[in-house]
Order: structure tokens, then C-alpha cells, then sequence
């Protein structure tokens, strides 16, 4: 029994990095990668077999953190893979890689931090951790585009930051009120029935608004746009998959604490606000721009929006399960988006087609994967929209069900639109070669994507109830 | 490229063999049987059965003559071939497994299923930006269509809840049966292709590989016609009015789209038009048996189900023979145009023969199949004039008049696709090096013709084949059918005897012509010698008078430049005419040109500027305040 | 049994009482009765000349033509002798076949690639469209009316009673006497006698056949005027006469029909074209009528 395990985790992921740094040899780079997944694995393990127990006093890992540590490992591994392999294949420097790459897995490192804590103020620590490493991620091309996109995300989330900030000042005024000094999750729900109503609203309201910019929803989403743009493709995947769950880990465990008391139905409302807002931007934006990375990071911001209008109309097993499967979904388009750009060397939809006959292999990701992110069966993700829309439908916004679904109509259109000219169209400007693509390296978005529809419909029932139990609150 | 076309046949025809296997018994027994896979059962009832083995000969027809389609086109790529391949067995086992569930949820996946597919096969020519701007209009309208379903799956649920059928049963006990009834039918009629949610059809069938039209227009918006069907199931009590409004969608559906059909150039787009109209005709039939049911009539009900059960299956023959001969007019052209076709059934008469009988059969025309269940329908109205009240009498007699009225106009539209399309001489250059296709190539069509001449022949076999579907509609059908068979019997044998006798005609003429003269000669110019095939009526002349009685409804926009004064020695010309779908240009266009138009001016909120990023935040957290504060959430 | 004999007699005499009738009203002499025939039987005896143009289709079409209405005339009874053929709803068959008849005809039009004859397709097909919803809201009427479905018992029981009832059945004998007009090409749709192509239906259609075809197409002309005309004789049969009065009856009637035929043609000129549609839509109206004299009768309308 140890319970220094996290802790022992977080310690030798600070070695790895470091020594990362110094050793720049590729063959030990991939070794010091090993380890650090080894490590995550021995994490895992240790984190289910001690599901609920408090560790190092702050730490604690429910069934909700262990499902997105799983995530996290292995998009974390597939991350690291294809960032070796964009880095091979770009010849950058020794040292630039061996930078990244330590940033790579301080910034896992610090995600993991956010799905474990179990104290307020440590989540908002791990995240502004998390955003000045994933700094380092996207600032990998170290051009005008990256710089710009790099300043403008650490600036923004720090302002976001600092707004979640001013939200737990209030969680902690309202606590303090009742002689409640402990901000861990556990306490703030035992004490906030009893707490102020409206301190707790505003609370809320802050972290919402401030933990926006990590989940990449509205009202701060802009900067998480141009931040998938702006990085490399295998980064983008990271962001829109482990961070996003970051993000909503943020909000949705102070919702969770705070479901007890009688705001909830006014924090419903508010998801759903958010939620609608951010799939309406991703509508607005979807249909009208022509960089593919750019529609993949807003599809993005649709799927978050979902994620939350779930959470709002009381479906947490399908907002939960959404995400997950969102995930995985949309970092293997990620992935598969470096082999896109690498055929035809520009982010736009204007200026390329015949994808299906230069690439096929990689065609077959679009098309699985344009499926997924437009919920369309036998992708799993049909399945938590359903659940969605039943939840709306059976709550007290139902109304809502019809703008959001005119929007997801829009999105579709949109997505299909430009997935379709990519595909099929006759390609304008002659493709300088039909690049040397190894099949190989599409077997892992496959998987990726087999999974989404393997946890959508044929999911076993332990791993139902598993995220079952992750969504219910403990009394 | 065919290989993995081929593969997927075999697939599809274990597939048939395994459901047809299972189905048969249910059909001849009458008694309903289930299997369960995981969470998802598979049941069949006599109507599922029934559709098993429409969508089995459907698919493999078309499948089959889809190996032979496709040669052609070996120089698509692997992934391309896959994903027609995979998509063409999905299609398959999602259709089946759509007549096999019980639940809403269930179905739902397994139409969505069936959507994606058929999307994926109308996008097989995607390289074309229209078949793929086609393609995505149709996975759109179909997205619509299932979130009507989605929203019945919700408002049954929300009364009984419930999802499975049988819940259906419980709402129509204790609501009115129109609010579950309405979105269900805006979901499968979307799929059916009712007016007006029928604008995807005459654009998706053309676009789509011949072999994939012949099976969308042939089976899969049967499937439509299927989901009305099980809703109708589970109704009770008097319908009337439900009965007569979906006879009047039917009527306004089979006459608008004949009449579209008519001023039609495109040979695979005015088929896809007679599928609408033969939709059209299904809605009327079925109008009929529900008030039929609904008036405690077990004749007028028994012929209404009868006629729709029998005609879908019909019409999925002819539709899939028409089809595929357009296909292979396709082919040997690469034209649709029949302003551009002409002079082919010189050229490739047993393709030709093939399409003169299909659109026999689809004109109802004796001595084909489609007369049958023609005549079932007549019978039907016929009845329901003689024996009910006034009103039931005076809205059989508009039906009788629509039958008659879409009967006549069907005449002139496939008189029209073959007059002008395949008789006479060759138009253009194309046309005149047409050449007759391989004998596999119309192998499924002459089986489909084999079968339809079987099913006029013998139709109260037939009838008495689907006698199981036909109770579960109408418990008490059996009094009926055996009156009807008499009739039946007289009507297949007068199918053959006309035959009978137009061969003994012709043999008469043989012997009494055998020792007359016969010369060929140019066709007679009425004195005018110098008459080439630029002359012939063209399709759209041929179509002109009857535009003109119904200018309204049909919309032809001419193309040209009028000469002016100046003009001393006028350059060449051009006149060309488009035909609009009024419907389509009035109930969908308008609603996607605003929403482009509402898109295009609210995207102002990515300004690049941080100072308006965080100012969102701020805005966020006010508007939020202030709307908590008046209490609004 | 008694109705085809009685066509196939009256179909020699039909067309040439029609002629002789025209021609005295002109003030000419005029062909003989027989003059029809005659020129039929010399037809069929002619070689002929086929379009090169011209598939099988052009061949085929008047041989089905001419066997729908000899099929067509078996389902038709007279008075209260039953037909050769007769079940139930063959009303629709009697139609339809006719159709079918139209649909070849037209095809065999469009086969021989003439820049005439397709324009008389396209009208015989426009025409033949709006014509049958007059016969059947007449043939559903008579159903209504009688309780029965097919020619057979509709004739057997129409037994007509009151004033309102004669009323309906002059309006019927009306209908049918224009039905018959137009589906024969004679006028005020038609006219057989016209010389210029642009304006003709049923002759440009069959421009360009010869020989035997076109003398069976000749033959079905007068079968199909001649079954018409049994059709409308069969409301003048009072059912209380024996059959040898029923048939002078029949004779009488359809004399007069070719009478009155040929006197319309005598002294009235054809209808521009686009007037046809209209005209053709009147009869239905008139049918409209007929249905709801009948749905008053039955008691099913109570004014």
C-alpha cells in the first residue's frame, strides 16, 4: 500500500521532463516517453484499486478522474507518437524537439493533477500550471502565427484564471460565513445547502465564466480557436481532448458540490445558456470559414457546448460519456490532419480535393470521423445526443431541443460540406507527390474511432455502471 | 475496384438468404417470431416479413447489376470501392433491421443507419460538385426527417413512457392519434418522399449510380411507406379524418409530381418524379383503407391494404427495371438528356423492350402488373363511392377522378421518355453510337420483368401470399379476399389472354401479309424532303401543351436573346428552357437563403482583438446577473 | 354474345351512314354504304412500305390497338344479355384497355421519327388524358347507382324510373356520345377531313403506316365508333322488351347516332386546338353532375 503514489507520480514526471530536456538523443527521447507512460499506467492502476481514498490529503480520485486518466493516457501516448513523427518528418532540431517534449509531459502531468485534486483551489492551481506549459506546446512552430496564437491564449487564460479566481474568493466568503474553512469538493457540498444563495450564484457564475477558456467554451472561446490553429496538429488533439476534459472537470465538479442546494435548477439554466451560445458560435463559424483546422477547433467548441447543455438538462451520464467519446473522436481527426497538411501544404478547404484518391487510408478517417463528430449512428456519439435531447425534452427547457437542433443542422451542413470537397472534389492545383504515407500510421485514429463506436453500442454494462457511478453524488 | 463489389453481393445475398429463411414461415404462418442479439431484438411480424422480401429482391437486383454498372469505373480508388461496398451492404442490413425492431430508439439508430448509407452511395460520383452538393442536401433533409422521428420517439415516450411500438397503442387510447401521428408522418414521409418533403428525391436519384437509384427509389423509400404503416398498426377507433388527410397529401402528391415528371428532361430525374407519384398513389391507397377501417367497411379496407401492400412490391419491380435501363442507356450514351437521346430502340432493343414494358407496368396498364394493383385501387374507390354516406362517397369520387387524372398523365410522361427518348431517329452523334449492353447487364432487369409477369398472371396467388399482412391490418379481410379471388383469378387470366390474343393477331397478320410486298422507305416528310432528326417533336415540346393547361403549377423559365433591329446578320442563338419545382423553390430555398444570409452577418464575434475576447466574459457575467436578478432564470 | 355480333354488324354500316349522311347534306352523291369496307378489305390486301426510322414497335402497336377493342367489346352486354367476359370493377378493365390501345398508338406515332407525327401523339395523349375522367365519374355514378361493379350488372339493373332519372341518363347519353367523338378523332376535336397536318390528331398519327396495318387501323376505327354505340343504345333498352325489339331498338339507336354524327360534321366546324382541353373538361363536369343527380337518387345526398 502506497499512498504516496501520486505523489511519487508527479515527482518522476518532473525527472523525465528534465531529463528530457538534456538527453535530446531520439532513441532516449522515446525511451524517457516509455517511462513517463509506464509511470501513467502504474498511476492508473493504483488509482482504480484505490478508487475514492484520499491521498496526500488533497488528492483523490473518483471514478470520474480514473475514466479521464484512462483517456488521458491514451491520447497522451498517441500525442507523443505522432509528435515524434511530425518532428522526424519536419527535421526540427534536436532541441526544439527535446523542449516540446518535456513540455509534453509537464503539461500531462499538470492535467492530471486537475482530474485528481480534490480541493478547489488546487484545480485552479494545476490549470494555470497546465496553461503556461501547454504555452510551450503551441509556441513549437515558433513563427508570427504561433507567437500570436501563444501570447494571446497565456493572456486570456490568465484573465480566465483570474476570474475562476474571483469565483472561489466568493465560494470561499459564503463558506467562511458558516465557519467552514475547508474547500475541498466533499465540504462544499455537506455546507452549501446552508450557505448564501447568492454569494453561491455568483461563485458559481465567475468559475463558469473563468474555466471557460479551458473547457473552450463560450464566452471565452476565441482565444481556444485560435490556439488549435495556431499549434501543431497532434497539440490541437491534446487541447480539444484532454484539456477540454480539464475544463469541464473544473466546472463540473464545483457543480456537482454545489447540486445539493436549491440553485440548481438556476445552474442548469446557466449551463444551457452556455451551452446554446457556444454550439451558436460554432454554427456562425462552421458554415462560413475554410481552414480545416480551424472548422475541426469549432466543431470542437459545438461539442463542449453539447457537453454542457447535457450537463444542464440533467443527462450527466451522457455529458460525461460525450466527452470521452468527443475526445477520441476529434484528436484522431487531429492526427489524421497532419498527414492533410503535409499532402497539400495549406489549412485550406479551397485549395485542396481528391483526398479519398491521394490518401485513402487517411479518407477513411475523415469520413469515420466527419460520422462521429456529426453524431450520426453506429458512432456512440448518436447515442449521448439522444440521451441529450431526451433530457431536454423531458426537463424544463425543452424548447431549447429545437434551436440547438436548427444549430446541429447548420453544423452538419457545414462540416459535411467541406469534408465532402476535400474528399471528392477534383484537386485544382497539381499535388506536388502523393506523399509516402504509411498506412501504419492511420491504425491508430481507427482504433480511435472503432472505440467511439464501441463505447457508444456495445459498451459492457461494468463500464456503464463505472461511469455511472462517476456521475452519482455521493451522500 | 469490382472485386470488393462483388464480395459485398455475397454478403448481401447470405444476408437475404438468412432473412427470406426467417421471414417466409412468419409470412405463410401468420405467426410472429424474434430473435435477440445483445440489447437489440429482431422481430418478425407478417409486415416485416413482407418487407424482408421486398427489400432482398430490391437490393440483390441491384446489386447484381451494380457489378456489371461498374465496370467503368476501375479507376476509382480502393477506398472509394470500400466505401461504396460497405455502404451498399449497410444500406442493405440497416433497411432490414429497420423493418425488424420494436422500439423507436432502436429504429431510430437503425434509420440513421440507413440515411448515412444511402448518402455515402448517392456520393459515389463525387467528384461531380453537384452530385456532391446533391448529396449533402439529401443527408440534410434527412437529418430533418429524423429528428421529426426523434420528436415522436419524445412525445410518445413523454405520455406513456415508453419507446417500444406497443406504447403506440396506449397514446392513440388516450390522446388525439394526430399529435403523434403528425411528426411521425413528417419523419417517414420525408424518407417517402410526400409533398412537400419530397425535394431531395429528384435530385438525389439522378445523381446517384444507376444501381443505387433503382434500389433508393425501389426500396428505401418504401421504407417510408413501411414506418406509416406500423404506426397505422396500432390505431383504433374511428380515423376518419386522419384517413381522408392523408388521402389528400396522396392526391396532391401524385398529381403534382406526374405533372413534374411530364416537363422533365433528365430520363433518371422523371423517374424519380414517377416515384414520387407512385408515393403518392401509396398515400391515396392508404387514406383509403383507413377510412375504410375507420367506417367499419371490411371491403373498402381490405382492397385499400391489398392495393398498398401489393403495389409497393410492383413498384419496387418496375422502378428497379426502369432504372437500371437508364442506367444502361447511361452507359451507352453517357447522356440522360432525352432531348439528346433518340433512334435507340434500333440500337439496343432489348434494353428498350425491357423499359416499353416497365413503363407499361408504371402507366397501370394492362397486361403488366401495375394494372393489378391499379385496378385494386379503382376497386376501392369504386366502393367506397357505393357504399358509405355522402361525404365518404364524394371524397372516393375525387380519388377515382385523381386515379384517373394521374393514369392519363402518366401515359404522356413515359410516352414521352420513350417516344422521344428511344423511338425515331438519334438526336446527337452519342446516341446514333449506341450500343446494346451485355446480356449481364440486363439479366436483373429481365428477372425483375419475369417476376412482374408472374404477379399479373397469377396476382390472387400473390394476394394470397400476403393474406397474414393483409389481416393484421383488417381482422376480418379474409370474407373479402375470398370474394376477391374470383375477380382476381378473371384478372390474371385476362392478363394472359390479352397477350394470347395479340399473338394470335399477329400470327393472323403474318399469314394473311405473306405474299404482300414490304418496302422500307424514308419516314413521310408531307412533302418536306429534306426532314432530319432535328425535327422530331423533342421532349420538351412534347410536354408544351400540357404545360400550358397548368402554367401554375409548373413553372418553365425560357432562356434566350430576342433579336433586336440592328441585328442585320444575326449571330447563332441559343434558346433553352429549365423547369422549376414550385415547391421546392418556394418552401425550401427561401428559409436556406436566410439562414446562409443570418450566418454571413453574425459572424462578427472572432474580431482578433483581446480587449473584445475578455470584454465577452464580462458581458457574459452582467447579462447573466442581471437576468437572475429579474428573475427571467 | 349479342353485343359483339351487333358491333362487328354496325361497325360495316357505321362510318358509311356517317359519310353518306355528310355527303347529302353537301349536296353529293356520295360513296356507297359498303364504300368502308371495301377500302379496308383493299388495304389489307396491299403490300406496304415501312419507315426506315422505325423499330418493331411500329409493327406491333395497330395489332394491339385493333385486339383492345375487340377485347374491350367483349366486356360489354347488351341490355340484360350478359357479356362474353364480365367480373367484378371491369369497368376499370374496359377503360384501360382502351387506354392501352392510346398508349401504342402513340408509341407507333413517335417511332417513325416524322416531325408531324409526334405533335398528334402528343395530343391524342393529352386528349385521351382528359377524356377518361368523364367515363369513369359516369361508369362510378352507375355504380353507385345500381350497386354493382361491372358492365354486366350495371346494364342488367339500371332500370331508370322517374323524371330525374331521365334527365340523368340524357345527360350520360350525352357524355358518352362526346366521349365517343373524341376517342374516335371526329368532331369537334378532330376532323378526319382535314388536309393539313399541323391541325390533325388521329390521321397524322397514322401517316405514315400502309397497307394492312392500316387497314386494321381502319377496322378498329369503325369497331370502336360501333361499340359506342352499342354502349349508348344500351340506355334506351326498356328490360320489359323481348330481345329481337331490343335489338331493332339497338339498330334504330345506333343509326341515329351515325346520323346525328354525321350531320354534327356537316354542319359544324372543328374547335381551334387550344379550345379542345376545355372542352374536353366540360364533359367532365357534365359527369360531375351525373354523380350528384345519382348521389341524390340513392339518398345518399339529402338536399
Amino acid at each position: 500500500m502506497n499512498l504516496s503514489m501520486p505523489l511519487a507520480f508527479f515527482a518522476g514526471s518532473i525527472c523525465i521532463a528534465g531529463v528530457m530536456m538534456l538527453a535530446r538523443q531520439r532513441v532516449l527521447q522515446v525511451l524517457l516517453f516509455v517511462a513517463y507512460f509506464s509511470l501513467l499506467g502504474a498511476l492508473l492502476v493504483h488509482e482504480y484499486s484505490y478508487l475514492d481514498v484520499v491521498e496526500a490529503e488533497y488528492l483523490k480520485a473518483d471514478p470520474l478522474a480514473v475514466l479521464f486518466l484512462g483517456v488521458l493516457a491514451i491520447i497522451g501516448a498517441l500525442a507523443a507518437y505522432y509528435g515524434m513523427a511530425y518532428a522526424r518528418h519536419r527535421g526540427d532540431s534536436a532541441r526544439q524537439v527535446a523542449t516540446h517534449n518535456a513540455a509534453l509531459v509537464l503539461f500531462l502531468t499538470m492535467v492530471v493533477g486537475v482530474y485528481i485534486s480534490r480541493h478547489i483551489g488546487l484545480v485552479w492551481a494545476f490549470l494555470e500550471a497546465s496553461t503556461l506549459t501547454s504555452a510551450i506546446l503551441i509556441y513549437y512552430n515558433r513563427n508570427k502565427h504561433s507567437v500570436e496564437a501563444t501570447w494571446k491564449y497565456v493572456f486570456v487564460c490568465s484573465i480566465g484564471i483570474a476570474i475562476a479566481f474571483a469565483g472561489i474568493l466568493f465560494l470561499s466568503i459564503a463558506s467562511e460565513a458558516r465557519e467552514v474553512h475547508d474547500l475541498s469538493f466533499e465540504a462544499i457540498r455537506m455546507t452549501a445547502p446552508s450557505m448564501n444563495v447568492g454569494w453561491l450564484k455568483f461563485a458559481f457564475l465567475f468559475m463558469v465564466a473563468g474555466y471557460s477558456v479551458k473547457m473552450g467554451v463560450a464566452p471565452l472561446f476565441n482565444v481556444d480557436i485560435d490556439a488549435k490553429d495556431g499549434a501543431p496538429s497532434h497539440v490541437s488533439a491534446l487541447l480539444s481532448s484532454v484539456l477540454m476534459i480539464a475544463g469541464f472537470v473544473a466546472i463540473f465538479r464545483i457543480y456537482m458540490a454545489l447540486a445539493g442546494t436549491s440553485i440548481l435548477p438556476w445552474m442548469n439554466a446557466v449551463m444551457i445558456i452556455v451551452g446554446l451560445m457556444s454550439v451558436f458560435f460554432a454554427a456562425i463559424y462552421i458554415s462560413k470559414i475554410k481552414n480545416v483546422k480551424r472548422i475541426f477547433a469549432y466543431s470542437s467548441l459545438e461539442h463542449a457546448g453539447i457537453v454542457l447543455i447535457a450537463v444542464g438538462s440533467g443527462a450527466w451520464f451522457a455529458a460525461v460519456l460525450h466527452i470521452v467519446l468527443h475526445a477520441f473522436a476529434k484528436s484522431s481527426l487531429f492526427f489524421q490532419y497532419a498527414h492533410f497538411y503535409r499532402l497539400y501544404q495549406t489549412k485550406s478547404v479551397n485549395s485542396v480535393g481528391d483526398y479519398i484518391k491521394l490518401h485513402p487510408a487517411g479518407a477513411g478517417v475523415l469520413i469515420l470521423g466527419l460520422l462521429a463528430i456529426t453524431a450520426v449512428p453506429p458512432m456512440g456519439t448518436f447515442i449521448t445526443e439522444l440521451f441529450m435531447f431526451k433530457a431536454l425534452f423531458s426537463g424544463p427547457h425543452a424548447w431549447v431541443a429545437i434551436p440547438v437542433f436548427l444549430l446541429l443542422t447548420v453544423i452538419l451542413w457545414g462540416l459535411a460540406k467541406n469534408v465532402l470537397n476535400i474528399l471528392y472534389r477534383p484537386a485544382p492545383s497539381i499535388v506536388h507527390a502523393p506523399a509516402p504515407f504509411s498506412t501504419m500510421e492511420t491504425v491508430p485514429q481507427y482504433a480511435l474511432l472503432l472505440a467511439v463506436v464501441y463505447m457508444g453500442f456495445f459498451a459492457p454494462p461494468a463500464f456503464v455502471q463505472f461511469v455511472r457511478s462517476a456521475v452519482t453524488i455521493h451522500p | 475496384m469490382r472485386i470488393s463489389f462483388i464480395l459485398a453481393t455475397m454478403i448481401s445475398a447470405a444476408m437475404a438468404a438468412l432473412s427470406i429463411a426467417w421471414s417466409v414461415p412468419v409470412l405463410v404462418n401468420g405467426q410472429a417470431a424474434s430473435f435477440a442479439y445483445g440489447p437489440l431484438v429482431f422481430a418478425i411480424d407478417p409486415l416485416t416479413a413482407f418487407m424482408v422480401v421486398l427489400i432482398n429482391i430490391g437490393v440483390l437486383l441491384g446489386m447484381v447489376y451494380g457489378i456489371s454498372y461498374l465496370r467503368p469505373y476501375a479507376s476509382k480508388s480502393f477506398m472509394e470501392a470500400l466505401v461504396h461496398a460497405v455502404a451498399m451492404v449497410t444500406l442493405h442490413g440497416s433497411m432490414l433491421a429497420v423493418t425488424m425492431m420494436r422500439d423507436m430508439v432502436s429504429l431510430l439508430i437503425m434509420w440513421e443507419i440507413m440515411s448515412m448509407s444511402s448518402f455515402l452511395l448517392v456520393l459515389f460520383e463525387g467528384e461531380k460538385a453537384r452530385t456532391r452538393r446533391v448529396a449533402l442536401s439529401y443527408f440534410i433533409q434527412m437529418h430533418i426527417g429524423a429528428f421529426f422521428l426523434l420528436l415522436a420517439t419524445m412525445v410518445l415516450a413523454g405520455q406513456t413512457g415508453s419507446y417500444t411500438f406497443e406504447a403506440m397503442g396506449l397514446f392513440y387510447a388516450q390522446k388525439p392519434a394526430w399529435m403523434l401521428f403528425l411528426p411521425l408522418f413528417l419523419g417517414f414521409g420525408m424518407k417517402a418522399g410526400f409533398l412537400p418533403l419530397h425535394t431531395w428525391l429528384p435530385h438525389a436519384h439522378p445523381a446517384a449510380p444507376s444501381h443505387v437509384s433503382g434500389v433508393m427509389s425501389g426500396v428505401m423509400i418504401k421504407l417510408g411507406i413501411y414506418g406509416i404503416l406500423r404506426t397505422i398498426l396500432f390505431m383504433h377507433g374511428d380515423q376518419s379524418m386522419l384517413g381522408v388527410a392523408i388521402l389528400s397529401v396522396g392526391i396532391i402528391t401524385g398529381l403534382y409530381a406526374i405533372l413534374q415528371a411530364i416537363v422533365r428532361n433528365d430520363l433518371k430525374r422523371l423517374l424519380a418524379y414517377s416515384s414520387v407519384e407512385n408515393i403518392g398513389l401509396l398515400g391515396i391507397s392508404i387514406g383509403m383503407a383507413v377510412l375504410g377501417t375507420s367506417i367499419h367497411n371490411d371491403v373498402i379496407a381490405t382492397l385499400g391494404w391489398t392495393a398498398v401492400l401489393l403495389h409497393m412490391v410492383h413498384h419496387m419491380l418496375f422502378k428497379v427495371v426502369l432504372f437500371q435501363s437508364a442506367g444502361n442507356i447511361y452507359v451507352a450514351t453517357h447522356t440522360r438528356n432525352l432531348n439528346e437521346l433518340g433512334g435507340l430502340m434500333r440500337r439496343m432493343p432489348k434494353t428498350i423492350t425491357v423499359f416499353v414494358l416497365g413503363a407499361l407496368a408504371i402507366c397501370g396498364l394492362p397486361p403488366l402488373n401495375g394494372f393489378v394493383s391499379e385496378f385494386l385501387m379503382y376497386a376501392a374507390s369504386i366502393e367506397g363511392m357505393k357504399n358509405s354516406g355522402a361525404y365518404f362517397s364524394i371524397v372516393n369520387f375525387f380519388v377515382l377522378i385523381t386515379l384517373c387524372l394521374i393514369g392519363g398523365l402518366a401515359i404522356i410522361a413515359f410516352t414521352k421518355a420513350i417516344g422521344v427518348g428511344m423511338l425515331g431517329e438519334p438526336r446527337t452523334e452519342p446516341a446514333r453510337h449506341a450500343t446494346e449492353r451485355s446480356w449481364f447487364m440486363r439479366l436483373p432487369q429481365q428477372i425483375a420483368i419475369g417476376i412482374m409477369i408472374v404477379m399479373a398472371i397469377v396476382p390472387q396467388l400473390m394476394i394470397a401470399s400476403i393474406s397474414a399482412v393483409i389481416r393484421s391490418f383488417s381482422p376480418n379481410s379474409d370474407i373479402v379476399l375470398a370474394s376477391l379471388m374470383p375477380t382476381m383469378t378473371s384478372l390474371g387470366i385476362f392478363n394472359a389472354s390479352l397477350v394470347g390474343a395479340v399473338v394470335v393477331v399477329l400470327a393472323l397478320r403474318k399469314i394473311a401479309t405473306r405474299n404482300a410486298q414490304r418496302r422500307e422507305g424514308p419516314t413521310w416528310g408531307c412533302g418536306f424532303t429534306e426532314a432530319d432528326a432535328r425535327l422530331q417533336y423533342t421532349s420538351t415540346t412534347y410536354a408544351d401543351s400540357t404545360v400550358q393547361l397548368i402554367s401554375p403549377v409548373v413553372r418553365v423559365h425560357a432562356h434566350m436573346h430576342a433579336l433586336n433591329d440592328a441585328d442585320v446578320f444575326p449571330h447563332a442563338r441559343t434558346y433553352t428552357t429549365d423547369v422549376v419545382d414550385v415547391i421546392e423553390e418556394s418552401t425550401i430555398q427561401p428559409p436556406i437563403a436566410g439562414i446562409n444570409y443570418a450566418l454571413r452577418r453574425l459572424a462578427v464575434f472572432h474580431t482578433g482583438s483581446m480587449r473584445t475576447y475578455i470584454l465577452y466574459a464580462f458581458v457574459f457575467i452582467i447579462a447573466i446577473a442581471v437576468v437572475t436578478i429579474m428573475g427571467v432564470i | 354474345m349479342i353485343s359483339i355480333a351487333l358491333i362487328l354488324l354496325s361497325s360495316v354500316f357505321f362510318i358509311g351512314i356517317v359519310n353518306r349522311t355528310k355527303s347529302i347534306a353537301s349536296g353529293r352523291i356520295g360513296p356507297g354504304l359498303l364504300q368502308h369496307l371495301k377500302d379496308i378489305v383493299r388495304l389489307l390486301k396491299k403490300g406496304s412500305v415501312t419507315s426506315t426510322s422505325s423499330s418493331f414497335i411500329f409493327q406491333l402497336a395497330p395489332t394491339i390497338s385493333f385486339v383492345t377493342v375487340i377485347v374491350a367489346c367483349l366486356f360489354l352486354p347488351f341490355g340484360d344479355q350478359p357479356s362474353i367476359l364480365s367480373f367484378q370493377y371491369d369497368v376499370v378493365v374496359f377503360a384501360y384497355l382502351l387506354a392501352l390501345g392510346r398508349f401504342s398508338m402513340i408509341l407507333m406515332a413517335m417511332d417513325t421519327a416524322s416531325p408531324f407525327e409526334g405533335m398528334g401523339a402528343n395530343r391524342e395523349a393529352l386528349y385521351g388524358m382528359l377524356v377518361e375522367p368523364a367515363f369513369f365519374v359516369l361508369a362510378g355514378s352507375f355504380a353507385v347507382l345500381t350497386g354493382h361493379t361491372s358492365l354486366n350488372e350495371i346494364f342488367r339493373d339500371m332500370h331508370l324510373g322517374s323524371g330525374v332519372s331521365y334527365l340523368m341518363a340524357a345527360f350520360a347519353v350525352y357524355v358518352f356520345l362526346q366521349i365517343a367523338m373524341v376517342e374516335n378523332s371526329r368532331l369537334p376535336v378532330d376532323d378526319p377531313k382535314t388536309h393539313l397536318e399541323l391541325t390533325m390528331v388521329h390521321e397524322v398519327i397514322i401517316l405514315d403506316n400502309s397497307g394492312f396495318d392500316l387497314g386494321m387501323i381502319l377496322a378498329t376505327t369503325s369497331i370502336r365508333f360501333a361499340m359506342f354505340g352499342v354502349l349508348i343504345s344500351n340506355f334506351a333498352l326498356p328490360p320489359m322488351v323481348p330481345l329481337w325489339g331490343k335489338i331493332i331498338i339497338a339498330i334504330v339507336v345506333m343509326a341515329v347516332f351515325a346520323v346525328v354524327v354525321g350531320l354534327l360534321e356537316s354542319f359544324r366546324a372543328r374547335n381551334r386546338m387550344k379550345r379542345n382541353p376545355q372542352f374536353i373538361f366540360t364533359l367532365t363536369s357534365i359527369a360531375i353532375l351525373v354523380f350528384f343527380t345519382v348521389l341524390i337518387l340513392t339518398n345518399k345526398l339529402v338536399l
